[in-house]
């Protein structure tokens, strides 16, 4: 019997993902048969299933550390792109918002991220505000940037077209800026997903009592070089899971889908 | 020499469509840098008829159209739509124009892109639609309308954007450079296809070109203009009669006003 075109689809997806998976499952081989081999300290390289164990040992408290980190990557990922995209609207709408606002965009760059946290946690505390608040730093750049280029990517001849029948400035916003800018937010949104991961991690390690920063800190006090590797490894799974979301989202409102 | 000439091609016509009266355009006026792109510019288009201005790049060529459009206003004499200078026309929708790019928009399908301009109008959907789709089929592009742009090529590209220009339903159409980035094959074709579409839909079209032979073979009316300052050197009726064929372009006639022109763009640029 012939089979169905959904199930050619399938198999080629499986062929297209295979060779990442194949070359992972091999790279955790390689690294258990090692750590056996050699017996390498626990100390120094804990071996895959000795991860794997410390990770299941940690039981629900494992996932309660990544529930508070997620809820901060969110709350700090959605609090700085809304400042980004009206920032971003701002620059491109009034001249003064430009010249006033973009030195300190610039500025707040090269602020070193870590170095300003303990200080966030002096005004804030300990609790989730600063964690937000840097990732939000950290994370509001890349997606102002991105906009700001994307509402200016409009060809003038488009502005023109649209001027010879409305004066209007929201209709040119919002007939052709916006949807212009859209691609570039979307691209901007993936960088910034990103960073977002590494301010909440950091926020973390300034002073928390859970999250996953918190556990890769005190795994690394208390030389449970297995429990470091547990939350480094669910901060990876996170941050990629986070990262597909954000292409998941790109690919259900974003218009440039050629090529 | 210019008012003279013009005068001679208004006298048989119906009426204005669009006139030139001494326009002159300064930048930077008063300060060091200041440069005359046109200068004392008069010359009139006739109602219904198709008129080509010709000129090597750089004459200001162009910033004409933009005055007509209302992109930019001189800094001497004036511009007449009509009866109306350009801002009272492009308020009452006479102004249609066609940039040397097509300018869709790339989100939008054909269709949503040819009724574009009169979604901007606010035109119900089912009529803008309705209206969309038969200029569609004037330029050839039927079954294309859920095309996304990217999936045309330059020239049908272009044909859209000329559907999008008459769909708005300008008595007035603008057309700087439209075919300037397509090959020579497809450029020829657009020619045709553009008489064909102008004889059916009849407006005053203004056609900026630096092609001799696109000029003449379109054309009622061509104007050369020379550059620094952008001015008026002659104005040549075209007196092929219509329609015009491909053995048109092989004609004596045809060759001969080539000719005249070519001499007069010489005479600007200068042979080297």
């Amino acid at each position: 019997m012939l089979k169905s075109p959904g199930s050619f689809k399938f198999l080629g997806s499986v062929a297209y993902y295979a060779p990442p998976v194949i070359a992972l499952v091999a790279f955790v081989i390689f690294w258990e048969i090692y750590t056996k081999a050699f017996e390498v300290s626990v100390f120094i390289l804990p071996s895959p299933s000795r991860i794997f164990q410390a990770g299941v040992n940690l039981g629900p408290a494992l996932w309660g550390h990544t529930w508070t980190t997620l809820y901060e990557i969110l709350l700090g990922f959605l609090v700085g792109n809304v400042t980004a995209v009206a920032l971003a609207y701002a620059i491109v709408r009034w001249q003064m918002a430009e010249r006033l606002i973009y030195p300190f965009l610039l500025a707040s760059q090269t602020i070193p991220k870590l170095a300003v946290a303990p200080l966030l946690v002096i005004w804030f505390g300990t609790g989730v505000m600063p964690k937000v608040l840097v990732t939000a730093l950290l994370c509001f750049f890349p997606t102002a940037v991105n906009v700001v280029q994307g509402l200016r990517s409009a060809d003038p001849a488009t502005v023109d077209l649209v001027r010879l029948v409305t004066p209007s400035k929201f209709v040119l916003f919002q007939k052709v800026q916006f949807p212009s800018a859209i691609p570039y937010f979307f691209a901007g949104l993936k960088i910034s997903m990103s960073s977002a991961v590494i301010g909440a991690i950091v926020a973390e390690w300034v002073g928390a009592s859970k999250g996953l920063g918190y556990l890769i800190l005190y795994a690394g006090t208390s030389m449970r070089t297995d429990l470091m590797f547990v939350g480094v490894g669910m901060t990876v799974v996170l941050g990629m899971m986070l990262y597909a979301a954000v292409g998941l989202l790109e690919r259900a409102f974003s218009w440039r889908r050629e090529g | 020499m210019s008012l003279a000439a013009s005068e001679a091609v208004q006298a048989p016509t119906a009426g204005t469509a669009i006139n030139f009266s001494n326009v002159s355009l300064t930048y930077g006026a008063g300060s060091a840098a200041e440069v005359q792109a046109l200068k004392d510019i008069t010359f009139d288009v006739p109602a219904g008829q198709f008129v080509s201005i010709l000129g090597p790049s750089g004459c200001g060529k162009s910033t004409l159209l933009r005055l007509v459009a209302g992109f930019m206003q001189p800094t001497a004499g004036s511009v007449k739509v009509g009866s109306v200078d350009p801002l009272n026309a492009r308020e009452n929708g006479l102004l249609g124009v066609v940039f040397q790019q097509p300018v869709l928009l790339p989100w939008r399908s054909v269709l949503d892109n040819v009724s574009f301009l009169l979604e901007l109008k606010h035109e119900p959907k089912a009529k803008r639609e309705a209206i969309a789709k038969n200029y569609i089929d004037l330029v050839g592009l039927k079954g294309f309308e859920n095309h996304m742009p990217h999936q045309l090529s330059g020239g049908m590209q272009q044909r859209a954007s000329i559907a999008r220009a008459l769909a708005f339903g300008p008595s007035v159409l603008l057309m700087d450079e439209p075919f300037g980035a397509l090959d020579a094959l497809t450029r020829d074709r657009m020619a045709f296809d553009l008489l064909d579409i102008w004889k059916r839909d009849q407006k005053t079209v203004l056609f900026v070109t630096h092609s001799v032979q696109e000029a003449v073979f379109l054309s009622d009316i061509v104007v050369v203009m020379t550059s620094r300052p952008g001015c008026v050197r002659m104005i040549r009726p075209i007196d092929l009669g219509r329609p015009r064929e491909k053995d048109h372009r092989l004609s004596q006639e045809f060759l001969q006003h080539c000719k005249v022109l070519l001499t007069e763009l010489e005479a600007d640029v200068g042979y080297h």
